[in-house]
């Protein structure tokens, strides 16, 4: 059965180890003191405890980690009230019936009299199932309520990229220079007239629709950036320096849409100036299992005359955000600039939960 | 009556000391056993003398109406004894409660009459009647033996913090009086007798019966 996207999440959020500890340690204290009557606990209160905490254990686990996630958190709650009853009535009735003997089997010179009589028992089952449920529930809320936040932030994010890239990337000037390619093309009957239209369309179609989504395979993202080299050869004729390697063990492994194309955009934007004859672009993709690493390297040229443009900046601010929002604590992001040259380097790692996620 | 006072002292004493206490009986209804083999009367090794009668035979001798509080007094211990026990002419009387435990017998001790005529007034109100338990076994040639709880054994469990069970010490003595229900308290004489603690029925407080006729 496919897991549902909030399962998913609370996989990522809920520290099994991290809860249960401090629940039954903190359990374990608050029974201590309620056998030893509020006195000093003596050495059979500890034995007696730990043996009481193990049968309420069992009911309160099976509720939290069966219970909960199949029943109540699918919304069968007859089935899920049914289940509660049952759930509880049994456990009571095991501590009732086996406890006791099992404790003056292993102990037998250690006398557990004066502890809980039936009522005590059934009063301490229903406590705690009803108060670790509460608990239970309360921390998923208190984490989807967080995830909510961050979808938001996300989406906005989401947004305020496809704004971006319509604007910077996809802007009029590129619309521009690419339909007088295309109309040199056709003027000069060149056979890649044709090619040129359909990259152009490919690459239009992506950002407009396809992009519209928060993942995507990798491939098609591969796509893009062949299809956007491509074009760009037909605007810059003499731009040959360019490596494009990959090496994908998963073609359909799903990335967040338009990541890496705004960093392509940018190397070319400071590349495609140099007509010295020794611009480059060097792209490297590796995908192995869930770590996925994208490194981009061009040249630069020191030109005053050319002013910093107002949205060099943001672009990879963009990014950088981006990944924050949608690879946190899961990515690296470096740049790396010398004089002539500039290189970005991206890392996810732990992708897996990205890709259940969405 | 200083004799008559000393004798009251000596008397309650001899159920007092050492010997575990309970403010609750240490049954429960459904183990109540009746072993009429206990009826009749017996002397101890101390001149002891013990005349046991049937609870239920002394309410039908008895031929005075009966109110509300004797019907309830009968149901509840219709299958008891009637204890006197004497020695050396002063005289105390129990009501004993027959009950099993694993196919051992026992019997709870309930005092209800000693020498108190002449005892101060003030005295008389500040004692309670508790419970104490004791192990009745039969003996070859007849004879019984009755065996009571002592309060040691119990006391070492509570030092070796071995046990939890509601009790109180009381007076300036401390004396260890247990304050569990008669369920508790039934519980806690099955793992005793099912426990393997050392010398646990030694004590101050017992008796080798045998009966009367066979002795004179």
């Amino acid at each position: 059965m496919k897991r549902t996207n909030k399962e998913a999440i609370h996989k990522k959020i809920h520290r099994p180890l991290c809860f249960n500890g401090m629940v039954w340690l903190f359990s374990y204290v608050i029974l201590l003191f309620a056998f030893s009557k509020g006195k000093s606990p003596i050495k059979i209160d500890f034995i007696y405890t730990i043996g009481f905490l193990v049968t309420v254990a069992l009911p309160v686990l099976i509720n939290l980690y069966i219970l909960i996630p199949k029943l109540l958190k699918r919304e069968k709650y007859v089935y899920y009230a049914l289940g509660f009853v049952v759930n509880l009535i049994l456990f009571t009735k095991l501590n009732q019936w086996f406890l006791e003997p099992i404790l003056d089997w292993w102990f037998p010179n250690y006398f557990f009299i004066s502890y809980t009589n039936v009522l005590g028992i059934n009063t301490i089952f229903i406590i705690f199932l009803i108060a670790t449920t509460l608990l239970k529930l309360s921390e998923d809320w208190f984490y989807f309520n967080k995830e909510e936040n961050r979808r938001l932030k996300l989406d906005n994010q989401h947004i305020q990229m496809q704004l971006t890239s319509l604007r910077s990337q996809i802007n009029p000037h590129f619309l521009f220079n690419s339909l007088n390619v295309i109309y040199a093309l056709a003027l000069e009957k060149k056979e890649e007239t044709k090619d040129a239209i359909v990259q152009l369309s490919d690459i239009l179609r992506y950002v407009i629709y396809d992009s519209n989504t928060l993942a995507i395979p990798l491939k098609d993202e591969i796509t893009l950036l062949k299809n956007y080299i491509d074009f760009h050869k037909f605007r810059s004729h003499n731009f040959k320096n360019i490596r494009f390697t990959t090496a994908i063990e998963n073609e359909n492994y799903s990335l967040y849409p338009m990541l890496l194309l705004p960093l392509v955009e940018n190397s070319f934007k400071h590349s495609t100036s140099d007509d010295s004859g020794n611009a480059f672009i060097t792209i490297n993709i590796l995908q192995k299992e869930n770590t996925f690493v994208f490194s981009i390297k061009n040249n630069t040229i020191k030109n005053e005359d050319i002013l910093p443009n107002e949205h060099s900046g943001i672009g990879l601010e963009n990014i950088k955000n981006n990944l924050e929002l949608v690879y946190p604590n899961t990515h690296t992001f470096k740049v790396e600039e010398t004089e002539d040259t500039f290189a970005v380097n991206v890392t996810l790692t732990d992708t897996k939960s990205f890709s259940n996620e969405h | 009556m200083k004799t008559k006072n000393l004798s009251i002292v000596l008397c309650f004493l001899l159920f007092n000391s050492c010997v575990l206490k309970s403010l609750h009986p240490f049954y429960i209804a459904s183990a109540i056993y009746y072993e009429a083999s206990f009826i009749g009367t017996w002397v101890d090794s101390k001149d002891g003398k013990w005349e046991v009668a049937s609870l239920k035979e002394e309410f039908e001798k008895d031929k005075e109406p009966k109110t509300e509080d004797d019907k309830k007094i009968y149901e509840q211990y219709k299958d008891g004894y009637f204890i006197k026990y004497t020695e050396n002419q002063k005289e105390a009387s129990f009501i004993g409660v027959p009950f099993k435990i694993n196919n051992e017998l026992f019997i709870n001790f309930n005092m209800v009459d000693y020498n108190s005529q002449d005892l101060n007034s003030l005295a008389k109100s500040n004692i309670i009647e508790t419970h104490t338990v004791a192990k009745l076994d039969t003996l070859t040639n007849g004879r019984m033996s009755l065996k009571w709880l002592d309060e040691d054994r119990l006391g070492e469990l509570f030092d070796k913090k071995q046990i939890q069970l509601k009790h109180e010490k009381v007076g300036i003595n401390e004396t260890l009086v247990l304050t569990g229900s008669s369920i508790e308290l039934y519980k806690f004489l099955k793992k005793y007798l099912e426990s393997d603690i050392k010398d646990k029925w030694k004590t101050d407080k017992k008796f080798t019966l045998t009966r009367a006729n066979e002795t004179h």
